[in-house]
């Protein structure tokens, strides 16, 4: 048997975290008023200050409704179940929508995948930005003009003053995505949530934004949320891999990525092409993903696992693997670095 | 010496917009061997998918020649093409856009072999079912719907359709890009079991290097219309001589702990519209000197088997050679 400690709720000695998600359960009722559609399933996960922490997961893992969770936009009728997210130590679950709107865009900033939809096409580079700085700062509007020029320059955006009188079509995709991510800045939030920022980016623009946003996430905290583990590998201090809607597996990036303990974990690793496998085949992982709608008893992972037994009938916890590092598996893969 | 399966020389297109005449491809030249994986690499805007539709005969190219097993086919009239279409097949990026919803995956599998008068209704039949079990679908996969599909399972049909005719070349443009992650394996390993079994030719349009590094006998690097470098696969990750390809390589996130390498280039690509004077490259380029700024350089070959347009080829080489020992 594997040992079975569980991982402290939080040691003494810490500091509140920045960002702290507890047993944070979301999903919707199922139409036909059967056992609830569960997107998210009780995770766990803190960022420290000065902390990026990436998130990474495939689609239908739940990972876009975490960071929607974080900002209070989950889209009905799926709603935050129970569960808690607390920033700085105050909760936001349950806060009035008032109270919201105040915190996106201000204390919690947040850069999408897409830059065209984003940004709203009919605003000027610079009303959006001004009108960002208005609602969160109490300034006039030339003062908020030149907040809004100097957000533009910290994101490496040449030429800021004119670039305030253009429109988000007329900008490159890579000067979108800096201008995405002066808004996310440009009121100092506390953290930054990060969906896919440079999925949609051909590779030399995303080395320019992931450089960018390594730099900025720093100063603050912030969560990367992505499907691409080289991405997180690039930029993130920790990671958490999650699948089907329950982390599997956390801790250090460089740890996780040379010694992955979750069979998901290693199976992504495998499957991904890289500069070291051309002439060895790729170890697909078999099947598919599952659906929200899969039962939750076993393991997710369990009907594609090669190391599955028979204790995998029940779905095993989140819990301490050596230091710094938890798994979810009842088999996890022992000490053999990669 | 054989011919190559197909070879295009030259080859442009130039598309007439409001704001001016956009040179989506501008004298690429490109050989695929018989058998042999090629591998397109480029950013948007660099004409790749442009260059698999002039190579399908679906936009015809405003200037060149493309030979296919040695015939002319950029210029044939479209009933001329038949011949061709039947021999030269096409997978596309999007598994959920390329399949007809209406149809049943089996009318979606036959309808190349009724098109091109393949047999019988029975020999059809079993045609589709042996197709079938060659992208690992089962038999019962035939009459449903793709929406019944998760989308690795529709580009198995779209594969499965791809190689109904035993084509001699398939262009496939971003296979696996819309697909999770712990799917692409599937596919990658698919195509390459299906050209083991059949030996036909690939030629793979990706953004991905290191998945056309994965899988490609020779790479071609495109940079808004151009071949800026071309060879063996192990040749140009290792020693890339283009400094876009240098770049490119040095962009790529890699997860086996070394890191990106850090050379960051600037800017955007250009547009099209309005193309740099020169090298289309030299805004961006590190190692630029004042030629670079008036004189275009052109595809020069190199030894190994190897191509560069560049007038300062090797000049920015991020090491990268160790992880090709690794």
């Amino acid at each position: 048997m594997t040992s079975m400690r569980t991982l402290p709720q939080s040691s003494p000695t810490d500091e509140t975290p920045l960002v702290a998600l507890r047993n944070l359960r979301v999903g919707m009722p199922a139409p036909d008023g059967g056992a609830p559609v569960i997107v998210l399933d009780g995770v766990d996960l803190t960022i420290a200050k000065g902390e990026i922490v990436g998130l990474v997961g495939e689609s239908g893992s739940g990972k876009s409704m975490m960071a929607l969770s974080m900002i209070g936009l989950v889209p009905p009728p799926v709603r935050v179940l129970s569960g808690s997210i607390k920033l700085e130590g105050r909760e936001l679950i349950g806060l009035p929508e008032r109270q919201w709107r105040s915190t996106r865009g201000g204390t919690v900033g947040m850069v999408f995948q897409d830059p065209m939809t984003g940004l709203n096409p009919v605003r000027s580079v610079g009303a959006l930005l001004t009108e960002s700085v208005r609602r969160h700062q109490r300034v006039d509007n030339r003062r908020a003009l030149e907040i809004a020029e100097k957000a533009l320059l910290a994101v490496g955006v040449p030429a800021a003053r004119e670039r305030l009188s253009a429109y988000p079509h007329q900008l490159s995709g890579g000067l979108r995505q800096r201008v995405m991510i002066a808004l996310a800045l440009v009121n100092d939030p506390k953290v930054i949530i990060a969906d896919e920022p440079t999925t949609a980016l051909d590779a030399t623009i995303q080395a320019q934004i992931l450089d960018l946003l390594r730099d900025r996430l720093h100063a603050a905290g912030g969560l990367m949320i992505t499907h691409d583990l080289g991405v997180a590998a690039d930029i993130c201090d920790r990671i958490a891999v999650i699948y089907h809607g329950r982390i599997v597996e956390e801790g250090p990036t460089a740890d996780v990525l040379r010694r992955p303990r979750h069979p998901y974990t290693a199976g992504l690793l495998a499957a991904v092409p890289h500069f070291g496998s051309r002439g060895s085949r790729l170890e697909p992982i078999p099947g598919q993903p599952p659906g929200p709608t899969r039962e939750r008893a076993a393991c997710s992972f369990q009907p594609r696992c090669k190391h599955a037994r028979q204790a995998c009938a029940l779905a095993p916890a989140l819990v301490a693997s050596g230091p710094e590092r938890r798994v979810a598996c009842h088999n996890p893969i022992e000490e053999a670095a990669r | 010496m054989s011919a190559p399966l197909l070879e295009a020389r030259d080859l442009s297109v130039t598309f007439a917009t409001r704001r001016g005449n956009v040179h989506a491809l501008d004298g690429v030249s490109l050989s695929v061997a018989r058998g042999e994986t090629v591998g397109l690499v480029g950013e948007s805007g660099s004409g790749k998918s442009t260059l698999a539709m002039t190579l399908m005969c679906a936009t015809r190219p405003t200037g060149g020649t493309i030979h296919f097993d040695g015939r002319e086919i950029g210029h044939l009239p479209q009933r001329a093409l038949r011949a061709v279409r039947r021999r030269l097949q096409i997978i596309f990026q999007d598994p959920y856009a390329s399949l007809d919803p209406r149809m049943k995956v089996r009318r979606i599998i036959a309808e190349p072999l009724v098109a091109h008068r393949f047999g019988s209704r029975a020999e059809i039949a079993a045609r589709v079912r042996e197709l079938l079990e060659a992208v690992g679908l089962p038999p019962d996969a035939a009459d449903r719907l793709p929406s019944q599909f998760s989308g690795g399972q529709r580009q198995r049909i779209a594969i499965a359709r791809a190689i109904a005719l035993s084509p001699d070349l398939v262009i496939a443009d971003e296979p696996v890009s819309a697909l999770d992650v712990s799917i692409q394996a599937q596919i990658i390993n698919l195509l390459q079991d299906i050209q083991q079994r059949l030996g036909m030719a690939y030629l793979v349009i990706a953004h991905d290097l290191p998945l056309v590094h994965q899988i490609a006998d020779r790479i071609v690097v495109l940079y808004l219309g151009r071949v800026v470098e071309q060879g063996p696969a192990e040749q140009i990750t290792a020693r890339p001589l283009h400094p876009y390809t240098a770049g490119l390589l040095a962009a790529t996130p890699t997860v086996d702990g070394t890191g990106r390498e850090r050379l960051v280039l600037r800017g955007d690509p250009p547009s099209p519209i309005n193309r740099p004077s020169g090298c289309p490259f030299h805004p961006r380029c590190p190692a630029a000197q004042d030629r670079c700024r008036t004189e275009a350089p052109a595809l020069e070959p190199q030894p190994g088997g190897r191509a560069v347009a560049c007038h300062f080829p090797g000049s920015v080489a991020p090491p990268l050679a160790h992880l090709l020992d690794a």
